[in-house]
């Protein structure tokens, strides 16, 4: 199976913050949710991924050519919707292709004009004045616009509505119906990711805690739930993130640890949000 | 080149929603005045040179403003590309404003009646031309280093910087050499006036360049 994105042994150290070590790979035609909690160090890592910032060791290889390297080449097949858009709030829509179109190779202007009469967006009207989810999908018309064959989103849907999410992730199945397609997806709604991600890579505290298919990573974790008094403290240790209140506790723990707990207590899917919460609780006991 | 020369072209689009007539109008305004006031056109190509002067910041301004050095990373700009482009946009702004100062200073002439002195004006220009990019050349490299928002201030300082270096260095002259030899000196130099302009040539190019090799390197290290 071809990767459309690895990223090998990544390290990049600030005075508070570092990544560790940083490894996942995207197979291609595939969707892969990127999710952490705020500050776990996804921007930094997708920072590191497009050179945006210089890493202190790893490796990044993109369509299989070193990003650094081959970055002219490369560039030219990534696509990045950001949370905000790179572009000057008062240029209208004509206004982005007049600057971007000549840095694209496979500029198609059709396709942009096709776009934005979809999209509804107006080609004169000024970026300052477009929602959020305007601003987004202005970003996704540029993205497609230019054969982009790797999207690359950061957060792009806090802020929207739910119409407005739910019409981003139609536009990205859509995306990668096209096998050749594929696409890293770093939010922390992971209601999104529910539907329609392939993978997932969990970052937490700048290192990698999981990344695999996201239906590996939904069966490794169930709910547990339960009265104080049900469990001992040896047992206490196979939930993650415990959360004790006055009728009992909750928390995860690894399906593989269901045999060793009572089964008297209550054992639940888990959805990615509570992974994410519980994980970063019990990052401590994790490690 | 080829990058650079779009480069040029997209600097010239940031700033595009900004080069307001109303903007070049009150330039124009208070250049009539200044007209007015010394009889002379080099006021007028003065104050429009510092017109186009503030312009070549601007990319930086709305540039930070606006993120767009990760719009630059995306669209595959070397970084050595960046930095070429704007000093070509800058000199880009300098000679056209350079040549629309010109036109307007003996426009401004003409409606006011005062006599225009073509070889004078075309002089003056060129040596505002020269000191602003000089300017800007000191400017630059301390935005590509520390960015629009904390260079501002410092960015400034040569404008007020450079009268008071040249009243200091024409003092240190006055100390150094006696007033024959300056005489002298000036008198020579008047006499070769080929090797003065490749003098103030290969000065102003040397300035250029350690400019531009600094805005290099400072804009190579800068994380975006």
């Amino acid at each position: 199976m071809n990767n459309a994105l690895e990223v090998c042994g990544l390290n990049k150290s600030y005075d508070t913050f570092s990544l560790k070590d940083v490894s996942f790979k995207i197979p291609t035609g595939y969707i892969m949710g990127f999710i952490g909690p705020n500050g776990a160090g996804k921007t930094t890592t997708i920072k590191s991924i497009l050179n945006m910032i210089n890493h202190q060791s790893g490796k990044v290889s993109l369509f299989g050519l070193d990003s650094k390297d081959y970055a002219g080449q490369i560039n030219e097949q990534i696509g990045i919707v950001m949370d905000s858009p790179f572009y000057v709030e008062d240029w209208t829509a004509a206004d982005v292709e007049a600057a971007v179109s000549p840095f694209y190779s496979r500029w198609d202007g059709g396709k942009y004009v096709n776009l934005l009469k979809r999209f509804a967006i107006d080609r004169k009207k000024k970026i300052k004045e477009l929602s959020r989810g305007m601003k987004v999908k202005l970003m996704i018309a540029v993205a497609l616009s230019h054969e982009a064959r790797l999207l690359i989103l950061d957060e792009p849907t806090s802020g929207l509505d739910p119409v407005a999410r739910d019409e981003l992730c139609d536009m990205l199945s859509d995306f990668v119906t096209d096998e050749n397609r594929s696409v890293l997806f770093s939010t922390h709604i992971t209601l999104d990711l529910e539907k329609i991600a392939d993978y997932i890579t969990f970052i937490l505290d700048g290192k990698i805690v999981y990344t695999g298919t996201k239906d590996a990573l939904l069966e490794k974790y169930v709910l547990v739930k339960g009265g104080l008094s049900e469990i001992s403290a040896e047992q206490k240790k196979l939930i993650i993130g415990l959360r004790e209140h006055s009728t009992g506790f909750d928390g995860m723990t690894e399906t593989a640890s269901i045999g060793r707990l009572p089964k008297s207590l209550v054992f639940e899917p888990i959805t990615l949000e509570e992974i994410i919460i519980c994980m970063n609780k019990g990052v401590s006991l994790y490690e | 080149m080829n990058k650079a020369l779009s480069f040029v072209r997209l600097d010239y689009i940031t700033v595009k929603p900004y080069l307001t007539l109303k903007n070049l109008f009150i330039f124009l305004a208070v250049a009539v005045i200044m007209v007015i006031n010394s009889g002379s056109s080099a006021s007028a190509i003065g104050i429009l040179m510092v017109y186009a002067a503030l312009y070549v910041s601007y990319p930086f301004a709305v540039g930070e403003k606006n993120g767009i050095d990760a719009l630059y990373t995306t669209l595959s700009i070397k970084r050595n590309t960046v930095v070429l482009g704007r000093y070509l946009f800058a000199l880009t702004v300098d000679v056209c404003s350079g040549l629309l100062a010109y036109v307007f200073s003996f426009v401004i002439m003409l409606m006011l009646r005062k006599e225009f002195n073509a070889g004078e004006a075309f002089l003056v220009t060129l040596i505002m031309l020269l000191v602003f990019s000089v300017v800007q050349a000191i400017q630059l490299p301390i935005y590509f280093k520390l960015g629009y928002a904390k260079a501002k201030f410092i960015a400034y300082l040569p404008f007020f910087c450079l009268p008071l270096a040249t009243v200091a260095a024409t003092s240190l002259l006055r100390n150094v050499l006696s007033v024959n030899q300056i005489t002298v000196l000036l008198e020579w130099l008047v006499a070769n006036t080929f090797i003065m302009v490749l003098l103030g040539i290969a000065l102003w190019l040397a300035i250029v360049i350690i400019s531009f090799l600094m805005s290099l390197k400072y804009y190579n290290k800068r994380e975006l």
